[in-house]
């Protein structure tokens, strides 16, 4: 299943760019993110999602390829149309690290509350001097919380104090399943391979929690850099 | 019994040859001409504000103001209504815009050899919000040409073109191009360096 992906992000990296497909919030693919804090935030905006909130998600490539930070921001946004069809409420924040570039992307519903104005604050307020410092995971969690605040007022998002030790281990709950299923994918093979192959097929679809729901994407939003 | 079949099969036939799909997508490309429209006038709203931020720290780039502001006026002047627009109000209403950008184009470029207009919070938010109106016209027009190819699509390709002929007669759409004029400053975008 390792080889796979392999395969799959070389096979998504050669194209100018090509939008990831969608499976978690937090698509973390130039590893910015402490894997602590990437597992809270995608918790945290799953929690806000279910709950009926706004859909964020987060995706940092590691080269734009020449691409325009807009270009590709907006291919990524319509391709995952994060939020509800009905309500366009998703929002993108997008993150080039070579380019050092920035943009967030807002759903068409969510336009009255984060203004262009609000989504470029997010960016050279917060975002910019925390990753300026290198401290990336904080930049975007505490942008992501004053957005989440004002996309979903009534939710009551609490924010934690950023600067995590970095004692804190990483509880990844997908880890834990990986085990269990190559467990069960061990003993299946054992007794009976042709299940296992069978079981292989349905694991590929597994981890697809976290889509999009038709929400629509028109611009909005702000760019920036650090 | 058999007239019930043939009922059947005559509106899935129908269904299928564009007696519904021929009306809608010429709806589709009305409500994104609307948009485009919404949004250069979302633009041209944002511009006499951004022309009084200019003014109070480069009054004497006089020359440059001015033209924003009669490119603002002939740009406003021309309303598009998009079920009844013809092709040669478009491509007027087209350089109109194009002629807005242009000028607005030159205002930014000229800011940028003002470090107190560049440091000003209003001015800031006036540039965020521009460039969020810009990319916005950009989709907008992405979204035209993209109903227009579908449009022009059903009209030409059997066997909805077929419908078009017997019913509706609608005419093919011209797309929309990016003027010459445009193309231009396209080109020559000034690089900004932050």
């Amino acid at each position: 299943m390792i080889l796979l992906n392999l395969l799959f992000f070389s096979l998504v990296s050669f194209a100018n760019f090509e939008p990831p497909d969608l499976n978690r919030p937090v698509m973390d693919q130039a590893g910015m993110l402490n894997p602590a804090e990437a597992q809270r935030l995608n918790q945290l905006l799953i929690q806000v999602h279910n709950s009926g909130g706004p859909q964020f998600a987060i995706l940092t490539i590691e080269s734009l390829n020449g691409t325009s930070v807009f270009d590709a921001s907006f291919q990524t946004a319509e391709k995952w149309q994060l939020g509800t069809e009905k309500q366009d409420n998703g929002l993108l924040i997008f993150i080039a690290k070579k380019e050092r570039k920035i943009r967030i992307e807002v759903g068409q519903g969510l336009e009255g509350d984060i203004p262009d104005i609000i989504a470029k604050r997010a960016i050279d307020k917060i975002m910019t001097p925390y990753f300026k410092k290198g401290q990336f995971s904080d930049g975007i969690y505490l942008a992501t919380i004053a957005l989440l605040k004002r996309a979903a007022p009534n939710l009551n998002i609490k924010q934690r104090t950023p600067n995590l030790s970095s004692s804190e281990r990483r509880t990844s709950s997908s880890s834990i399943f990986d085990i269990i299923f190559l467990l069960i994918g061990l003993v299946v093979f054992i007794f009976n391979p042709r299940l296992f192959i069978f079981g292989m097929l349905l694991g590929g679809g597994r981890g697809g929690g976290f889509s999009g729901g038709g929400g629509g994407f028109s611009g909005g939003g702000a760019s920036g850099g650090w | 019994m058999r007239l019930i079949f043939a009922v059947i099969l005559m509106s899935l036939y129908l269904t299928g040859c564009g007696i519904q799909s021929l009306p809608q997508s010429k709806n589709n490309v009305e409500a994104a001409l609307a948009e485009i429209t919404n949004q250069y006038k979302r633009r041209a709203d944002l511009v006499p504000n951004l022309v009084k931020t200019v003014k109070g720290y480069a009054s004497h780039e006089k020359e440059t103001l001015e033209s924003v502001t009669s490119a603002r006026a002939q740009a406003t002047s021309m309303n598009i209504d998009p079920s009844k627009a013809t092709p040669e109000q478009l491509q007027k209403y087209q350089q109109a815009q194009s002629g807005l950008s242009q000028a607005l184009g030159r205002l930014l470029m000229v800011s940028e050899r003002y470090p107190d207009l560049k440091a000003n919070q209003n001015f800031l938010e006036l540039q965020a919000q521009l460039e969020g109106t810009e990319n916005r016209i950009t989709v907008a027009r992405q979204r035209y040409i993209e109903a227009i190819k579908q449009h022009n699509n059903l009209i030409t390709v059997p066997p909805t073109s077929w419908t078009n002929s017997l019913i509706y007669n609608f005419e093919k759409m011209p797309q929309w191009d990016v003027s010459e004029a445009e193309q231009e400053t396209i080109e020559q975008t000034p690089k900004v360096d932050f």
